[in-house]
C-alpha cells in the first residue's frame, strides 16, 4: 500500500471511530482495507468482515471510562432477554449459524474446525471408511437423498427463524397489549368508581325529589284543608249574617251580647233617666240591638225617636243609626240599623225627630244616652 | 479461566443472556440515552445494539479487550450510525437532561475495566488541545465542524489533533492495528 493510501486509511479509520462514515467514506475504507466487494456495506455493525478496530477499541476504552451505569426500564429489559433467548437458541440448535454471522471467525479460526485434513476428523478405525467415501463415484441417488436432505433441513431452519421471528414479534405485541390493558383496567376502575358517585348523587337527588313531592303533597294538603276551612268560615259567618238579617231583635241581642268583642253599655244618661236598658253592638259586624224598659211610647204622626252614633275619631256629625219607635213602656228590643259605618263608638244617644227622621240632627237634649265606660271596665266582652 | 460471558452467549447459554443483560444492560441504556432524543429512540437503540452482541458474541476475544470495552464499542457503532441518520435532517440536542425517570436511581460510574481506566490515564498524557478534541468527539458526539465552531480553530486542525490524539492514544494503550471484527 502507498503511504497516501496507507495515511487515507488511518484517517478514515479515526473519523470512523469517533464520527461515523457516510456511504462513500466507508465504500473507500473496504477498499482501502481489502474487504471483498460483497462486504462493501455501508454503515455499522452488520459487515461480516471489518477494517481494523483498533481506534474504535481505543475511544470506546475512553468512552467507558466516562460511562455510567443506569438501571434500565423492566419492559425494555424483558424484550431484549426474550429477544436474546431466542437468538441464542439458534446457537445451540445450529451453531454454524452463529459462526456465518462472524464470518472473521471463518478467516481466523478455520483450523480449529474446518481447514483440518478430513482424515485426521476420524479415528483410525475409520480409514476404510473415508478411503470408501473419497473413492467410491458419485451415485446419484445418494446425491438426491443428500440434496433433499439439505432443503428440508434449510427448510426447516428459514421456517424456525421465520417463527422465532414471529414469535418475538408476536410478545413484543403481546406485551404491548398488556401494557394498554393495564391502562384501560385502570381506566375502568376510575370510570367505575366515577359511575357510583354520580348513581349515589343521582339517588340523593331523588330522594331529595321525593321528600319535596312528600313536602308539597302534605302543603296541599293543608292548604286544601285551610280552603276548606275558609269556606266554611265564610260559609259560616254568612249564615250568620243572613241569620242576624232575619233575626228578631229580641234574638239579635242575645246573639250580639254573647259574641266575644261586642259593646254592652248601659242607658246611664239623658232626659229619660229612669229608662233601663243597654246597647250591645258588634264593630266587626256592624251589627247590634238596643234594650229599652220604662221608655215613654211616642206617636209616630208626630215624632220619632232616632239613634245617634257618635265616633271616637271625631267624626264631623253623628252617625245616623235609623229611627224607631216605642209602643209601650214595658221591655223593647230595637234594631239598630246604621246608615254608614260606624267604625268606633264611644256614645249611643237617642234624639226625638219629626217622623223620618232627620239627616243632621238640631236637637239639644238626649232621651237616653250611653257612653263607653272608663278603661278596665267590663263592659266589653273578651 | 472461567469462560467469558460472551463466549457463554456465543455457545447458546442461556442464562448469559440474562447474566450479559444484568451486567452490561445499564451500561448501554446509559450510553444509548447520551445520544437518543426520546426515550423511545434510547430503547430502540438499546434493542438493536443488543442484537448486534448477541450476534457477533463469538467475535469476542478476551485477549484483546475486556467485554465491558467490546461491547461499548458495539454499542458506539450502532449509536453512531443512528445518530448519523438523525441528524442529517435535524439539529443536534442534548440528550441527558431530557429523560432522567423519576424515581430512577441515581447512577453510579460504571466500574471501570481495566484498559478503561487505563485509558482516562493515557487521556490525561495528551496534548491538551489533542484531548479537548477527542472529549468533544467522543464524550460529547460532536462533528467535526461543531468541535470547529466551538474551538474557534480550523477544520483541518481539529482532523489534525484528532488523528494525533487517535494514533498516540492507540500507543498509549498499547493497542496494534487489528483486523476483521473483533478479532
Amino acid at each position: 500500500m502507498s503511504k497516501a493510501n496507507s495515511n487515507r486509511l488511518q484517517e478514515l479509520l479515526i473519523d470512523n471511530a469517533l464520527f461515523g462514515l457516510d456511504d462513500q467514506q466507508q465504500q473507500e475504507l473496504n477498499k482501502l482495507s481489502n474487504i471483498p466487494s460483497h462486504n462493501r456495506t455501508s454503515g455499522h455493525g452488520d459487515e461480516d468482515v471489518r477494517a481494523d478496530i483498533s481506534f474504535e477499541l481505543a475511544a470506546a476504552a475512553v468512552d467507558l471510562g466516562n460511562a455510567r451505569s443506569e438501571s434500565m426500564p423492566m419492559h425494555l429489559r424483558e424484550r431484549i432477554l426474550n429477544e436474546g433467548r431466542s437468538i441464542v437458541a439458534q446457537f445451540v440448535k445450529s451453531p454454524a449459524s452463529n459462526e456465518t454471522l462472524t464470518s472473521d471467525n471463518r478467516s481466523n479460526k478455520p483450523a480449529s474446525i474446518h481447514s483440518e485434513p478430513l482424515e485426521n476428523r476420524w479415528s483410525a478405525g475409520d480409514e476404510d471408511a473415508v478411503v470408501e467415501r473419497i473413492e467410491t463415484p458419485v451415485n446419484w441417488r445418494e446425491m438426491f437423498a443428500w440434496t433433499a436432505a439439505a432443503s428440508v433441513g434449510l427448510l426447516a431452519y428459514f421456517l424456525y427463524s421465520w417463527s422465532d421471528s414471529k414469535e418475538a414479534k408476536y410478545e413484543e405485541r403481546i406485551g404491548s397489549l398488556q401494557a394498554t390493558r393495564q391502562v384501560l383496567e385502570k381506566d375502568i376502575v376510575n370510570s367505575n368508581l366515577v359511575v357510583d358517585q354520580l348513581k349515589s348523587a343521582a339517588a340523593d337527588a331523588e330522594n331529595a325529589r321525593l321528600n319535596m313531592e312528600s313536602r308539597l303533597a302534605k302543603l296541599e294538603l293543608e292548604q286544601s284543608k285551610l280552603s276548606d276551612l275558609n269556606s266554611n268560615l265564610l260559609a259560616e259567618n254568612q249564615t250568620l249574617k243572613t241569620r242576624l238579617e232575619v233575626a228578631k231583635p229580641d234574638d239579635i241581642y242575645r246573639i250580639v251580647k254573647s259574641r266575644p268583642g261586642a259593646i254592652q253599655w248601659p242607658w246611664s244618661g239623658g232626659v229619660n233617666s229612669e229608662v233601663k236598658g243597654e246597647v250591645v253592638w258588634d264593630p266587626e259586624e256592624q251589627v247590634g240591638a238596643m234594650r229599652f224598659a220604662g221608655m215613654p211610647p211616642n206617636d209616630p204622626q208626630k215624632s220619632q225617636y232616632q239613634l245617634w252614633i257618635v265616633e271616637e275619631d271625631g267624626r264631623q256629625h253623628p252617625v245616623d243609626g235609623g229611627v224607631f219607635d216605642i209602643e209601650s213602656d214595658s221591655e223593647i228590643f230595637v234594631r239598630i240599623d246604621p246608615a254608614l259605618m260606624a267604625g268606633k263608638p264611644k256614645t249611643f244617644a237617642v234624639t226625638v225627630e219629626r217622623p223620618g227622621g232627620v239627616v243632621v240632627s238640631q236637637e239639644k237634649t238626649f232621651s237616653v244616652v250611653a257612653q263607653a265606660p272608663a278603661k278596665g271596665d267590663g263592659s266589653v266582652n273578651q | 479461566m472461567a469462560e467469558s460471558i460472551l463466549t457463554r452467549v456465543a455457545g447458546g447459554d442461556q442464562s448469559a443472556v440474562e447474566e450479559c443483560l444484568s451486567q452490561f444492560g445499564g451500561l448501554v441504556w446509559s450510553l444509548a440515552k447520551r445520544l437518543s432524543r426520546t426515550v423511545a429512540d434510547a430503547e430502540d437503540a438499546t434493542q438493536e445494539i443488543f442484537l448486534e452482541i448477541w450476534k457477533n458474541s463469538a467475535k469476542y476475544d478476551s485477549n484483546i479487550s475486556s467485554e465491558a470495552t467490546f461491547i461499548t464499542m458495539i454499542a458506539r457503532r450502532r449509536l453512531i450510525d443512528r445518530h448519523r441518520k438523525q441528524t442529517r435532517t435535524l439539529d443536534t440536542v442534548s440528550m441527558d437532561a431530557d429523560f432522567n425517570s423519576p424515581g430512577e436511581s441515581e447512577p453510579d460510574r460504571v466500574e471501570l475495566a481495566e484498559e478503561a481506566g487505563r485509558a482516562k490515564e493515557c487521556l490525561e498524557q495528551l496534548r491538551p488541545e489533542e484531548r479537548k478534541v477527542l472529549e468533544l468527539s467522543i464524550f460529547q458526539h460532536l462533528s467535526q465542524a461543531k468541535i470547529s465552531e466551538m474551538l474557534e480553530i480550523p477544520l483541518g486542525t481539529v482532523k489534525t489533533h484528532a488523528r494525533r490524539g487517535m494514533v498516540r492514544l492507540r500507543e498509549l494503550l498499547s493497542l496494534e492495528p487489528i483486523s476483521g471484527g473483533a478479532k
